[in-house]
């Protein structure tokens, strides 16, 4: 019985070291931002505080992660990311060519 | 082609019978009655008599007779087996007198083959059958006519082997009989059951051919219909780029692209997470500058058209538009770091790069094999590409406000350019040259020289006149290209172009 306790402490502070995470932001400049949120959190949460220190438009930026766009909803642990993974910040793009521009 | 070499059998036969039926022309000889006793010569010549006349009238009864005349005969052949060379001079001196021996055997081979042919008649009443009969009895006919009546077996041409045997035999007569000579007599006397068989036998070779005929005229006709369907399919591949949409389409296009609500959510694409709005969307408006939500949204759709069918399209892999800018950081410097997990197997659900070695092909050059066994086992290795995976890599280039594409083409070993403006990039393509090497090295563990590869822009594009479409020609070029069709479009496509991909990104599949 006395062991009990011991044990689920020892599970419970691994525990409450995953359920945060270290995350970089990197934006198109090379800026890195790091965040750090429960793996439970949503995204959404990270972007607009991205946005807020960037003084950007939420709409402006594509958020990716692997090449693949980020949705508000999703959390890491959905993500599987792992400490210190790297999401990008990307530009929304647009062109027509040369000529008008 | 089968069919003449398997026909040349029954034409020997009716050689064989034609002959027969020319010495059956002359009048018959008296034959002296029929003696009950051992006399064999005797009684071979009584069997003559039945035969003739079954010649005469061809039917059931005469064949009944002949029949039995065969068992007769069959008697008189054990008894011949027990003294062969006896059998032997027997034979030849039939042979010698009157050749009648060789002529009835012969005859009952022949009509044991109307026999055969008036039974097929009666059993089945086949047009084919009468047909062939019709035309067996021609062929007899004509050869009646030409051979020399009343000639002897010896001159005759027409009765070939046989014939020639007994010849030999003529030659031989009161010396020594060749025991070859005698069993080939013997042998000739077989049973009518068995001749009939024989006789049967050339028409199952003639059926065998008429199979083959059926079989080959079958083949043709499939062969037809494939190449009718494979002329479809081309017209399909040549068509399918041009579809026109229905009005049912069109009004949902212009209710996309002209509608008022521009925050409003149009489509979701869920394996990509890209959701575009219809204010994205109207980037596809005539005279609008597309923006990377479409464009990427279209090369998954792309990607996703090669899963659904892949035997219509190329096997290829489409990046999205941000990740040259990444490959190339902010300080214009090449970071393939940055881009190694974007094309783990885990994220994109195939290996980019399957590399593989040189496979043999051809089990003769053993000197080869042994080359590319010290070629496995050297250290730097030169890799070749398996090309029955990806065979191109797309890669959108955006260049501040221009759209362009980039082709890794590992099918014909060369990185291509495709600016709709006539742009030319080479650094573009060194870098990505230097990307397929790291990556290769990442992936597969090897080393891949591309320094043999091509540096392509692509000469006779089809070029943008305006100043908004650099999009839409680059997002075909990619769509052109994984058809493996030549870029067969041009600026007057344009407007429909940009209504399809509208129809393509509601429907959230492109065709």
């Amino acid at each position: 019985m006395s062991g009990v306790p011991g044990t689920q402490e020892e599970e419970k502070k691994p525990m409450d070291q995953s359920a945060h995470i270290n995350l970089k932001v990197k934006g198109q400049d090379g800026n890195e931002v790091f965040f750090r949120i429960k793996r439970s959190t949503q995204l959404r949460k990270l972007m607009n505080a991205y946005c807020d220190r960037q003084s950007v438009d939420l709409n402006a930026i594509a958020f990716l992660f692997d090449g693949r766009r980020l949705r508000g909803d999703q959390t890491p642990d959905e993500l599987e990311m792992e400490e210190a993974d790297e999401i990008d910040a990307m530009l929304h793009q647009t062109g027509g060519g040369h000529g008008v521009a | 082609m089968g069919l003449i070499p398997e026909k040349k059998p029954t034409a020997q036969s009716f050689k064989i019978i034609t002959s027969t039926n020319s010495r059956a022309l002359p009048p018959p000889q008296p034959l002296p009655r029929t003696v009950h006793g051992p006399q064999r010569n005797l009684k071979f010549f009584g069997s003559v008599n039945p035969v003739r006349k079954s010649q005469a009238a061809i039917g059931m009864g005469s064949f009944q007779s002949r029949v039995d005349d065969w068992i007769r005969r069959k008697a008189t052949r054990v008894e011949g087996s027990n003294s062969m060379i006896k059998t032997g001079v027997d034979v030849n001196v039939i042979n010698v007198d009157s050749d009648q021996s060789q002529s009835s055997d012969m005859r009952i081979e022949g009509l044991s083959i109307k026999q055969y042919k008036l039974l097929v008649e009666g059993l089945d009443d086949n047009s084919v059958v009468p047909d062939w009969a019709s035309r067996d009895v021609h062929l007899q006919e004509s050869k009646v006519v030409n051979s020399p009546l009343g000639s002897s077996s010896s001159s005759s041409s027409s009765a070939v082997s046989d014939l020639s045997v007994l010849t030999q035999k003529t030659n031989v007569v009161g010396k020594m009989v060749d025991v070859v000579l005698v069993n080939d007599a013997v042998e000739r006397r077989s049973p009518a059951y068995k001749r009939l068989h024989e006789s049967s036998k050339q028409w199952d070779l003639k059926l065998g051919s008429l199979d083959l005929e059926i079989r080959l005229a079958e083949e043709k006709i499939s062969t037809f219909k494939l190449k009718d369907q494979a002329e479809d399919v081309d017209e399909d591949v040549a068509y399918e780029p041009f579809v026109p949409l229905t009005d049912v389409e069109e009004d949902s296009v212009s209710d996309a692209l002209f509608g008022s609500n521009r925050q409003e959510l149009v489509v979701v694409h869920d394996s990509s997470n890209i959701e575009i709005t219809r204010e994205v969307l109207q980037c596809l408006r005539p005279g609008g500058w597309l923006n990377d939500e479409v464009i990427n949204l279209y090369l998954e759709l792309l990607k996703e058209r090669e899963k659904r069918s892949p035997q219509k399209f190329l096997k290829c892999h489409f990046f999205n538009t941000f990740f040259y800018k990444k490959l190339i950081n902010e300080r214009k410097d090449y970071d393939y770091k940055a881009v190694r997990r974007w094309t783990a197997q885990k994220k994109i659900g195939y290996n980019l790069i399957d590399c593989d070695k040189v496979r043999l092909f051809c089990p003769v050059l053993l000197v080869l094999l042994s080359v590319v066994w010290f070629y496995m086992f050297s250290p730097h290795c030169v890799s070749k590409f398996d090309y029955t995976y990806r065979v191109q890599i797309f890669v959108p280039i955006h260049k501040d406000i221009h759209w362009c594409l980039a082709v890794i083409n590992i099918k014909d070993e060369k990185f291509q350019y495709l600016d709709s403006l006539g742009g030319m990039d080479s650094q573009a393509l060194k870098v990505l040259a230097r990307y397929f090497v790291d990556e290769v090295k990442d992936k597969s563990d090897r080393d891949v020289s591309v320094s043999s590869w091509k540096q392509e822009f692509v000469d006779g594009l089809p070029q943008q006149r305006y100043g908004w479409d650099c999009g839409m020609f680059m997002i075909k070029y990619a769509d052109f290209y994984s058809r493996g069709l030549t870029l067969c479009f041009n600026q007057d496509h344009m407007p429909y172009f940009r209504k399809r991909t509208a129809k393509e990104i509601l429907r959230l599949r492109a065709e």
